[in-house]
């Protein structure tokens, strides 16, 4: 047991919040508001930056780079950011974990090799209109090659991403495609505009007879690649919704200094002292549960999909909560629309949905539970 | 970070949960509807170590660390030992023993600890008074040092163990202008003229657990029974707050986990409409949401038990944000886990409605809900966390 981040770790934080200056934060800002070109040029000009410290390798393939749990150890650091960008980037980092760990040709490590330098957009297309349960997206094989069909939903990152990695399957086989998004055959829909998360982009990706070479699509039948994205994008979640969480309250706080009500600051009021002081307290929970959910997976805990669940539903649902504590204590100037809570607020929800189905999520938890007792 | 247990850890913690199903589950239900302490569990939990655990091995301990006593106070919850049984373990263990054996001379240990470590003896701590809870320098119950004596007059209430105590660790004023400087600590035997106790306190849950006022009427002791020296005491009450923050609290996550299994078979045992409720969402979603919080709960306080165990010092956010957590929000999924049993929930049959009951102490107890806010708060008033 320790509760300590490592040394390596502290280092790699005091680093990542360096990077994030006053230009920075601004060009994150903007992103909020930016068409798809702005996007991809600023996502890519502040990935650089980061592919520089040991953060953006970390935990991307089993052998050689290091731990998720000092990953995640950090993760908040950006997250608490920008909600969209760190989602945007950890999209990247997933599609490349899952790239290094289930296919191997010389166009792979090319691709590495940008990832590596931060010069790699990518994405990874799971859900489909039906939800979160098995991709009908299908393959067909065609002698040495495949054909693709079908659609995806709300992908992130897809607008701006140079390649997606799509789950498919082939009757009771499930197969991991590695797609060109310029490609014939595939079809982007326009960006979908959504409440939060304003600086990452979802479409809708269609697939019409897709033709892919051998060794783009890779067999991951009876293999645990599916449980490993589902948890890593639970883990991704918590993280975001962590930083959310940071964020919510220090905007609290700082609004809870400097507002004075009747002479003196909103802070000397025992009421919102108590608030802030829920807040904390859910906000430490969520860290400490999120965190220990990485560490769970990394370390083979029997456990480690179901914590992976916890985690992901009470870092969303708290995010939610304090984001909205947040607003409520700072009045209408929280709910402008232009504030940073505000954005949290949005950004809060749209975690809330992105990628876990809370719902179905609760239900695994209890069928595993009913089964184990 | 790494939340890994030895699994020297473990295999205790699995050795408790069994004995504890074992020797003293068949005995909760007879003594808690009855309201009665089980001495014959409390002796059993003496002879398997539990009660002096952390003390080392020359003193009745096995020289434990603070996480194995956490985990051996989680098994017990969760094999289904009731609240009171653990918290008179904790009062005795982590507030009054603890307290002898960090602060106290030589010779108040060697008389003290091997007895209550073995469960000998029982002890209680009194802190709390009738006109003065959390705010400790407001207390009145006075120690007047004549000759070699000290002289203690006052009383305190709510005080677990109270009525069964062979040794009460008593915190007092002893320079009654000097606030929080002027609280001095010491140790009162059963018996000793002028110390009485009043009658038992018929409470909601924790019902085995004897809980009542002390009185101190000219009660006369001796100096060398004074812990530590004159002015430290509240500087070991607050010590002592940070066990009944970590190690009284675990016991209630293991009950969490005790309900949880409970609830599972419940569900798949209880019939309507022609199947199990177990495949119904509503019930499915309240046992997800009881996992959920008692994941949650965990990590945050075995960070106590850790803190300690890495010798650091007052660890007050810590554990006032761990009891306000456990303590505060475990009562919903606890009521939730009473309403999945339905009418057998409100009855003494599947024990549910005792841990409910057992459980509504947490926010009360060692410092209201409301108290953990103010700390919470004012160490955040230092600068964002």
């Amino acid at each position: 047991m320790n509760f300590d981040l490592k040394t390596q770790e502290k280092e790699i934080k005091a680093t990542i919040e360096t990077l994030f200056g006053e230009a920075e934060l601004e060009a994150l800002a903007a992103m909020e508001s930016t068409a798809i070109a702005g996007l991809r040029k600023t996502t890519l000009q502040l990935q650089r930056a980061l592919a520089k410290t040991a953060w953006w390798t970390l935990g991307i393939s089993d052998e050689t780079e290091g731990s998720i749990t000092s990953m995640f150890a950090v993760d908040t650091a950006v997250a608490k950011v920008s909600a969209s960008f760190y989602l945007a980037l950890q999209n990247t980092r997933l599609f490349s974990s899952l790239l290094a760990n289930n296919f191997k040709s010389s166009t792979i490590e090319t691709i590495l090799k940008n990832y590596r330098a931060g010069e790699l957009i990518g994405a990874v297309a799971f859900s489909e209109d039906s939800g979160q349960s098995l991709p009908e997206t299908s393959l067909e094989q065609d002698s040495d090659s495949f054909r693709l069909s079908g659609q995806k939903s709300y992908v992130a990152n897809s607008a701006i991403a140079d390649f997606i990695l799509v789950f498919a399957k082939d009757g009771e086989k499930q197969f991991l495609c590695l797609v060109d998004p310029k490609a014939t055959g595939v079809m982007r829909t326009a960006r979908i505009d959504t409440l939060g998360l304003k600086g990452l982009t979802y479409t809708n990706l269609v697939f019409d007879q897709l033709e892919l070479a051998g060794d783009m699509v890779v067999d991951i039948s009876g293999s645990k690649t599916e449980q490993y994205y589902k948890m890593h994008l639970n883990l991704i979640l918590s993280a975001a919704a962590t930083g959310v969480m940071q964020n919510s309250l220090k905007q609290a706080q700082t609004h809870a200094r400097a507002y004075l009500k009747n002479g003196k600051p909103l802070m000397a009021k025992q009421g919102i002292r108590f608030e802030l002081a829920e807040m904390l307290t859910l906000l430490q929970g969520s860290e400490l549960l999120a965190q220990r959910a990485v560490w769970s997976l990394e370390s083979g805990d029997f456990e480690a999909l179901t914590i992976s669940q916890c985690a992901a539903i009470f870092t969303c649902k708290q995010a939610e909560n304090l984001s909205s504590k947040a607003m409520q204590l700072m009045t209408t100037e929280g709910y402008t629309s232009d504030s940073l809570i505000a954005r949290a607020f949005n950004d809060a929800k749209g975690i809330s949905i992105a990628g876990a189905d809370i719902h179905e999520s609760t239900m695994e938890i209890a069928n595993t539970l009913l089964e184990r007792y | 970070m790494e939340f890994s247990f030895t699994e020297e850890q473990l295999l205790f913690k699995d050795q408790v949960l069994k004995f504890a199903r074992k020797e003293i589950v068949p005995r909760v239900q007879e003594h808690e509807l009855a309201a009665k302490f089980d001495f014959e569990s409390w002796k059993k939990l003496g002879e398997f170590g539990i009660l002096g655990l952390h003390f080392p091995e020359e003193f009745g301990g096995s020289g434990a660390d603070v996480v194995t006593c956490m985990l051996a106070a989680e098994a017990l919850g969760e094999a289904g030992v009731d609240g009171g049984l653990t918290l008179s373990y904790g009062a005795h263990t982590f507030l009054c023993a603890d307290t002898i054996f960090q602060h106290g001379s030589d010779e108040l240990k060697k008389k003290y600890i091997p007895k209550l470590a073995s469960g000998e003896w029982i002890g209680c701590m009194g802190l709390t008074e009738p006109g003065a809870g959390s705010d400790v320098a407001s207390m009145r119950t006075k120690a007047e040092k004549q000759g070699d004596n000290y002289v203690l007059n006052g009383s305190k209430m709510f005080i677990t163990n109270g009525q069964i105590a062979d040794v009460a660790l008593v915190y007092a004023k002893t320079d009654t202008k000097a606030g929080h400087a002027g609280i001095s600590a010491f140790v009162v035997d059963k018996g000793t003229p002028g110390f009485s106790v009043g009658k038992k306190l018929n409470k909601m849950g924790v019902r085995t657990s004897p809980t009542c006022e002390l009185v101190f009427e000219d009660c006369v002791i001796p100096k060398e029974n004074l812990v530590g020296f004159e002015g430290a005491g509240f500087l070991m009450s607050m010590q002592t707050v940070e066990w009944d923050r970590s190690a009284l609290l675990t016991p209630l996550l293991g009950s969490m986990q005790f309900v949880i299994e409970r609830c599972c078979r419940y569900a798949k045992e209880r019939e309507q409409f022609g199947r199990p409720i177990a495949d119904f969402e509503a019930i499915k979603e309240k046992i997800a949401k009881m996992k959920i919080f008692m994941e949650a709960a965990k990590p945050l306080v075995y960070r106590i038990g850790w803190c300690k165990d890495q010798g650091r010092g007052l660890n007050h956010l810590e554990a006032a944000v761990a009891k306000l957590f456990l303590a505060d929000w475990s009562l919903e999924p606890l009521n939730d886990a009473v309403i999945l049993f339905g009418g057998y929930g409100y009855c003494h049959e599947y024990d549910i409605e005792r841990v409910l009951r057992d459980s509504r102490l947490a926010p009360i107890g060692g410092g209201t809900s409301d108290i953990q806010k103010m700390i919470i708060s004012k160490l955040m008033e230092g600068g964002a966390k």
